[in-house]
């Protein structure tokens, strides 16, 4: 809300967590945002918890900017990996990172999941990874190796298409050497370094 | 749409207090709309005239967005339609808002820049604020 009280809304890919008290929003187009914070420092922020659907509202007050450090860092990792997703890498690029301070929160919609539901899930995946490994440990050369661990993948964790992917010498490119679930094989297809979801992902793993 | 000036009829969570208390009449009021599938989305600014209690109209279109909805986020997202089902399909009340002003908000460089009176977006829209 600006400084006559007419309010401004706007959608964000993500919110981190800086830490017990305070959200940093990824700025990428909120230049009215921006000014209406610069005038009034309140604003609410309505979450959405991607996994349960469970809905929030903060209301939250302006602390600083960050352009550089680890929280800016952070935030353009996350947009990268979205951008990706949404093949959008040349639009969504991170500007700033808006520092927050939460005031208060409101559950806006509490989703109807059992409280314990979640430990359940990790305890699941924490048996299912270290069957994976057990697996991978009675493989004798990288070709089995390769085809038990992507078939456990989907067999135990849900993962129903994969692929493994080395970085050539130059270190600019990626080639797939195995894949799995795919209706085509995609064995020695290529991606540039930060191109796509496998690239973003190789290029934050370099830095 | 009710022609000049335009009025736009928004669908309203009625469980939201916090959301209710603030659409007074009168109240200054934005709105954004997206489409999941493409981001192509837009803001709307205006005031609040009143809230109505819904009719067989409005709950028709609840029943028949919660579904476009549920299914453009599975489709475009992969989540589980028994995940989104609930969070999507609740009771709603009627606010009718005067819009005094449109703005293009798909991600890009044109976020923010003003609208005419034609909608950028496709059908397939959800209106929160």
């Amino acid at each position: 809300m600006n400084a006559a009280g007419l309010p401004n809304i706007t959608y964000l890919s993500a919110v981190h967590q800086v830490d017990g008290e305070r959200v940093a929003l990824p700025n990428q187009f909120m230049s009215k945002t921006s000014r209406n914070l610069a005038e009034n420092p309140r604003a609410s922020l309505s979450l959405l918890d991607p996994v349960s659907f469970s809905e929030y509202r903060l209301a939250i007050r302006y602390e600083r900017t960050d352009r550089r450090g680890p929280v800016f860092e952070r935030l353009r990792d996350d947009v990268d990996k979205v951008a990706a997703l949404a093949g959008m890498h040349d639009i969504f690029r991170l500007r700033s990172a808006d520092v927050l301070h939460v005031e208060e929160i409101e559950v806006v919609y509490e989703a109807p999941r059992p409280v314990d539901d979640r430990a359940h899930d990790h305890s699941m995946m924490l048996a299912a990874s270290a069957e994976l490994a057990s697996r991978m440990s009675r493989c004798a050369d990288l070709e089995s190796l390769i085809d038990v661990a992507l078939a456990v993948l989907d067999d135990l964790l849900g993962h129903r298409h994969s692929s493994v992917m080395l970085l050539g010498e130059a270190g600019t490119r990626l080639f797939a050497i195995a894949s799995h679930g795919f209706p085509y094989e995609g064995v020695g297809s290529e991606v540039e370094v930060g191109e796509g979801v496998a690239g973003a992902a190789a290029d934050t793993a370099g830095r | 749409m009710d022609g000049e000036p335009v009025r736009v009829r928004l669908l309203v969570d009625a469980d939201d207090a916090t959301t209710l208390d603030n659409l007074q009449p009168n109240a200054p009021v934005a709105i954004t709309a997206a489409s999941v599938p493409n981001l192509s989305s837009v803001q709307l600014k205006g005031r609040v005239v009143h809230l109505q209690p819904v009719n067989e109209v409005d709950e028709a279109k609840r029943v028949q967005y919660s579904s476009d909805l549920t299914n453009d986020i599975h489709r475009t997202d992969g989540d589980q339609l028994a995940v989104i089902r609930p969070w999507s399909e609740r009771s709603v009340v009627a606010c009718i808002v005067e819009v005094e002003a449109t703005f293009d908000q798909t991600p890009g460089p044109s976020a923010g820049a003003p609208l005419s009176a034609e909608p950028a977006c496709d059908d397939r829209v959800y209106m929160r604020h």
